[in-house]
């Protein structure tokens, strides 16, 4: 079966008179619907960019997550090195002292284990001291991807719309 | 197949889609989209929603539109689609009838008393017996009729928009065309001229 051809004949010229067929949308309608087209589409592309307006955006959430779990690893972390016998005082090599800080109230310990954790992060030789320093490792990865997720510019917003 | 018409730029003409590209897609398509609804004899503020709802698809999937189709097709695709879900919300509410009503909102001729010119009244009721026949085919072949001959879109096209094959839409065109004819009767659309 052959491509039918247009304009060969009365009927098919008939059919190309835009009068036959049914009246479009006054001028002012179609106006108002294009009109509210491009509004809506404009504010969708709005919302897509910017947070919302109550509440954190998604980023923001993940973000503080992220930010909390290191805090608490890492005091998590200090109190386990406080209490596990592995730091012995403020006396011990390496860890420096905290003369201003009573030694039976356990504060100086606690206050000791985080400084030897920093101490720890910061030293290129994490074979030295404490043997706690690998332990740092996840806390490190945690704080880069904190650090990277809030340096980083946000990803361009995708289009959403069906494809073909 | 070539389906890029010099009449309908490409999606590419219309990106980077930012505001000003927008408005031109809305403007170049609205009316296209706007004489396809009208097809479906959709009430007036439903034609409106759906011509809104379709040119906002439209711009939402533009930047991810691949070019299988001629950009005027797929917005055409839209529009039936959109138009199809409105008419079948509107059966489901009893406002029209599942078909569609396919009113005519047209304003009268003149009035053939009146001075006007015999050639103007001929022609106008010529239309009125085209349009009255095109009001009495089914869907299918109204819609096929009206994608061919006043958007002319090609059959390969038609088949696309309305999810078919291009030899059904090639019957669909001959039994309209026939249908038409036999309800037009042996004078056609000229009539008793």
């Amino acid at each position: 079966m052959s491509e039918p051809r247009r304009d060969d004949d009365p009927l098919g010229e008939a059919l190309t008179d835009p009068a036959v067929w049914p009246a479009p949308l006054p001028p002012d309608r179609l106006r108002r619907a294009a009109e509210r087209a491009l509004a809506d589409h404009l504010c969708e592309r709005l919302r897509d960019r910017e947070p919302a307006r109550t509440g954190l955006a998604p980023r923001e959430v993940l973000g503080a997550l992220a930010a909390g779990a290191a805090a608490a690893g890492a005091a998590v972390w200090a109190a386990l090195a406080a209490l596990d016998g592995a730091f012995t005082g403020p006396e011990a090599p390496g860890q420096g002292s905290f003369p201003g800080l009573p030694g039976d109230l356990g504060l100086e310990r606690v206050a000791g284990a985080l400084g030897a954790w920093a101490e720890g992060l910061l030293s290129p030789d994490w074979s030295g001291s404490w043997g706690l320093a690998p332990a740092s490792l996840p806390l490190w990865a945690l704080t880069a991807a904190v650090a990277l997720w809030a340096l980083l510019p946000p990803l361009p917003s995708s289009e959403r719309g069906s494809r073909r | 197949m070539a389906l890029t018409a010099p009449d309908h730029p490409d999606a590419e003409a219309f990106l980077p889609l930012d505001p000003a590209n927008a408005r031109r897609f809305v403007e170049t398509h609205a009316p296209m989209v706007a004489a396809q609804v009208a097809r479906f004899g959709l009430p007036a503020d439903v034609q409106e929603d759906v011509v809104q709802e379709t040119l906002l698809r439209a711009l939402r999937g533009l930047p991810g539109f691949r070019g299988d189709a001629r950009l005027s097709t797929w917005v055409t695709t839209i529009a039936r689609r959109e138009a199809i879900r409105r008419r079948e919300t509107l059966a489901r509410q009893d406002r029209i009838g599942r078909s569609g009503a396919f009113g005519d909102d047209r304003p009268e001729p003149a009035d053939p008393d009146a001075e006007a010119p015999p050639e103007a009244v001929a022609r106008d009721e010529r239309r009125r017996r085209v349009r009255e026949a095109l009001a009495r085919l089914p869907d299918d072949l109204r819609l096929a009729l009206g994608y061919f001959y006043f958007d002319r879109l090609g059959v390969a096209e038609i088949a696309q928009v309305m999810d078919s094959n291009p030899n059904t839409v090639k019957s669909w065109l001959k039994r309209g065309r026939d249908r038409l004819a036999a309800m037009l009767g042996p004078d056609g659309p000229e009539g008793d001229r």
